[in-house]
């Protein structure tokens, strides 16, 4: 939490001299009030996250306070040299800070957040995304990920062939030696779009994002390419750090008690894979309930009792 | 044959003094608010404003259909108002009519200074307003819904938006007026509000009557402070969408 | 625009939801010929002459029953005219666009229209004002608020509900200073309805024939067909949509999967209690 609120700080504090408005039309200024833990790039995304629920294991919610709703426009508090702006709030012409969101308010030393309940993924460099292809042509695909907007993967930016030849998260690669496959390989890049169809869903990372055009995307590098098998379904982006939980809690506890796989991508994607269709199953359930249920207190106990109580009922 | 009109009531006000519903002059209807009632979309909101029962959806940012309306430098706010057919006393045709045209741009300039439109270039934010039943004060019950939307949405915005009817029958400035106080010709006006509350600006106005501008400086009080009440219910609605789940999360 | 193509279904849930089928399954864990939770509101529209609210599962459609006057067809002198009109509001999903009605929204008002035309739902013989001159012209008007598949169930149950609670007025001829108008007379009367004609539809996927499509299912079928039976088990309308094919055995056994699950649902419109109440 504290890296939350430092980065918030720096970047979140406004000349009081400027007007609001003008503020916020900066691109510079919003883009960081959004995104205050960026140093969470490429870090893989089911090992830690933006911890902006705080872990309830480490009593993050009593720290905060009581978790006070707030809602567009509420007066927070006067700005002063005690009290500053932070990630979802603003200070208005008057030197009020008001809040942006319906959402949790929260304190952190001099600074005033507001946690959104809900929001649309805003691509950030570095995220790793899950996208469906929709579109193809001659030199480039377009992928849903959720976004406002479409996503372009270059041919150039795609990685060397079919990933999907390993299975996410272990077994060898086919294809040959190290040696065969440099020798009929181009330097690992195509340049023409044939290696994906329409209907694929890949796991991207967000290469290039402003504003003015369309994120791009890369498949270079580990852990990337398109997935088989399996069911993707979508959770709400301010969900996503209770998913993941402190230090991955909730997606190890899912691990564990099930023999599904998990990824959860930075859009709001999650990508499961089990040995067992009623696992399966349960486990969007269970991810379901994780969703509806994000901001309560006890969490984590109530889906342990949950999953391990409908894994009974599961055939063998 | 045409069907007999709906006759006008003979007085608009009650012996007592009050009016037909029994309200006082800065009474307003009973109001229910109900944040997130449609699956789909990104944001959504219902309003029962007396009789009025509105449903406003919003989605976005999104891509731009028809392409040619985008704009690189900044997003839009598209705003659709439409009433069904079943929301009035003699059905009304489905086909959007001129008023309906001119309330969703209304609505639309009411909304749109609350937003950051700048932060979505190359994109909308579109609302939908499908009214149900109708019953006087449609367009400002339809601002404060969809200001529940955009709220709903999870998008930043500067403030709510708050929309309320006033007007004056028989000289008399009144609040909220109902369908049928609509109707009155005698001595009356209508004139819809919105407002961002925080710093009291108007974003909505509009005036159908005459007024003089001692009448015009009392209705517009009377309409702040109705909006006050309004806000509070607007605000009310949103805690408790969101404050239900931290019960027990049952 | 075209429901079944504008939102792309990615492989991966394709193939999990076929594999699911293969196992007698469905995504939400349904059997084949099981319906989601029917919810019914009946009467919520208070300037509607007769309402309903109907959702199966999350798919949500509103109708409302108003009328007007004017002269019967040419061929029905002494009927009434029923005529049912749909609209797809552009909030009830992120693939729809604001517009006049496509060609979607229009063919879910004419099977609905004739499910009810066919069937004795409503004795049009009782809508006549003046024989021949006047006659009730009775608008059945759909919203399509929440799409999640299968609008045509849920329009149907909705439109069957909202003319159970339709109350109309006597009308009778009056002059009022000179000139001629229809003027109520009385309590408005129920319109009453005779026959429960409800609408069940299927859809194919490869081999696979389910009833009640969620959205994802629908997206992923390649044709569906809809069957609208009446309270003695006849079929009055028939519908085939989508570019797949049926044979007849297939055909056949819908249809008599439609005969054996219409008395559930015509129950439902008979015992009909306010199960959604926030409108």
């Amino acid at each position: 939490m504290s890296e939350f609120h430092e980065e918030g700080g720096s970047k979140n504090e406004i000349p009081e001299d400027e007007h609001y408005e003008e503020d916020l039309a900066d691109s510079n200024t919003f883009d960081e009030e959004e995104h205050p833990d960026s140093e969470d790039h490429g870090k893989a995304p089911i090992e830690e996250g933006p911890e902006k629920f705080g872990g309830e294991e480490e009593g993050g919610l009593e720290e905060s306070g009581t978790r006070e709703v707030v809602t567009p426009g509420q007066v927070l508090g006067a700005k002063s040299k005690d009290l500053l702006p932070g990630f979802g709030t603003v200070a208005d012409p008057k030197g009020n800070i008001i809040s942006l969101y319906v959402g949790f308010l929260q304190k952190h030393g001099k600074y005033v957040n507001v946690i959104p309940f809900k929001g649309r993924y805003t691509p950030r460099v570095g995220d790793k995304v899950i996208g469906k292809i929709v579109d193809k042509n001659v030199v480039l695909w377009k992928l849903d990920i959720n976004a406002p907007c479409v996503a372009i993967l270059r041919a150039g930016d795609a990685g060397e062939g079919d990933r999907g030849r390993r299975e996410y998260g272990g077994g060898g690669s086919k294809g040959g030696s190290p040696q065969v496959r440099r020798r009929f390989d181009r330097g690992g890049k195509k340049e023409d779009t044939s290696q994906y169809n329409v209907g694929d869903t890949i796991i991207a990372k967000v290469l290039k994002y402003d504003r003015t055009t369309e994120p791009s995307l890369t498949t270079v590098g580990p852990d990337l390419g398109p997935i088989r098998g399996g069911f993707i379904m979508d959770i709400a982006v301010p969900k996503i750090p209770r998913l993941i939980g402190k230090a991955g809690s909730m997606i190890k506890l899912l691990n564990t008690l099930t023999s599904c796989k998990l990824f959860v991508a930075q859009n709001g994607v999650v990508w499961i894979k089990g040995r067992k269709i009623d696992e399966e199953r349960l486990l969007i359930r269970a991810i379901k309930k994780i969703e509806n249920e994000a901001h309560t207190v006890g969490l984590t106990d109530r889906v342990k009792e949950f999953v391990e109580s409908e894994m009974k009922k599961v055939k063998v | 044959m045409p069907l007999l009109p709906e006759g006008h009531p003979e007085k608009i006000f009650r012996e007592d003094g009050l009016r037909l519903d029994g309200r006082k002059p800065d009474d307003l209807r009973d109001i229910r608010l109900e944040i997130g009632v449609l699956k789909n979309a990104d944001g959504s909101a219902m309003i029962c404003h007396g009789k009025n029962r509105i449903i406003a959806g919003a989605y976005g940012p999104r891509e731009v259909h028809p392409r040619h309306l985008a704009q690189s430098d900044t997003g839009i706010l598209q705003v659709q108002y439409r009433m069904s057919t079943f929301s009035v006393g003699e059905r009304k045709t489905p086909v959007p009519g001129r008023r309906e045209k001119e309330i969703s741009m209304v609505v639309q300039h009411a909304l749109e200074p609350v937003l950051f439109l700048e932060q979505y270039p190359n994109s909308t934010i579109d609302i939908f307003i499908q009214v149900m039943t109708a019953d006087g004060g449609t367009r400002c019950a339809s601002i404060t819904a969809a200001a529940l939307a955009l709220a709903d949405m999870g998008i930043p915005m500067r403030d709510l938006v708050t929309g309320v009817a006033v007007g004056k029958i028989n000289n008399k400035p009144i609040l909220d007026l109902a369908d049928y106080e609509d109707k009155w010709e005698e001595g009356a006006a209508d004139m819809p509000v919105a407002v961002m509350m925080n710093e009291k600006k108007i974003t909505l106005l509009q005036l159908d009557g005459q007024v003089s501008i001692d009448e015009y400086e009392q209705m517009l009080n009377l309409a702040l402070k109705g909006a006050e009440r309004i806000y509070e219910l607007q605000k009310e609605a949103l805690k408790k969408k969101y404050t239900s789940e931290l019960v027990g999360g049952r | 625009m075209d429901l079944s193509i504008s939102k792309k279904i990615s492989t991966i849930e394709k193939d999990y939801m076929l594999d699911l089928l293969s196992r007698g399954t469905r995504l939400d864990g349904r059997g084949f010929l099981e319906y989601r939770e029917i919810k019914i509101d009946a009467g919520p529209m208070l300037k509607a002459e007769g309402s309903a609210r109907v959702c199966i599962g999350d798919t949500q459609v509103c109708c409302g029953i108003k009328y007007e006057t004017g002269t019967p067809f040419p061929d029905t002198p002494n009927e009434g005219v029923i005529t049912a009109m749909a609209e797809f509001v552009p909030f009830a999903s992120p693939m729809f666009e604001s517009g006049p009605p496509d060609e979607n929204a229009i063919e879910l008002a004419r099977v609905v229209d004739r499910g009810i035309r066919h069937s004795d739902l409503v004795d049009r013989t009782r809508l006549v004002i003046k024989p021949g001159e006047e006659v009730f012209l009775l608008f059945v008007d759909l919203y399509y608020m929440m799409h999640n598949g299968n609008p045509w169930d849920t329009a149907s149950l909705a439109a069957l509900c909202a003319l159970k609670t339709t109350m109309i007025p006597a009308l009778k001829e009056k002059d009022v200073n000179g000139k001629k108008f229809l003027v109520p007379e009385g309590e408005p009367q129920a319109l009453g309805i005779q026959d429960y004609p409800v609408t069940i539809t299927f859809a194919k996927i490869g081999d696979y024939i389910i009833v009640d499509p969620g959205l994802m299912e629908e997206l992923i079928s390649d044709a569906r067909i809809s069957y609208c039976i009446n309270k003695n088990g006849l079929i009055t309308s028939i519908q085939k949509n989508g570019s797949g094919t049926f044979t007849t055995e297939e055909l056949l056994k819908a249809a008599r999967n439609a005969r054996d699950l219409a008395p559930a649902l015509q129950q439902r419109v008979k015992n009909y209690t306010r199960d959604l109440t926030n409108m």
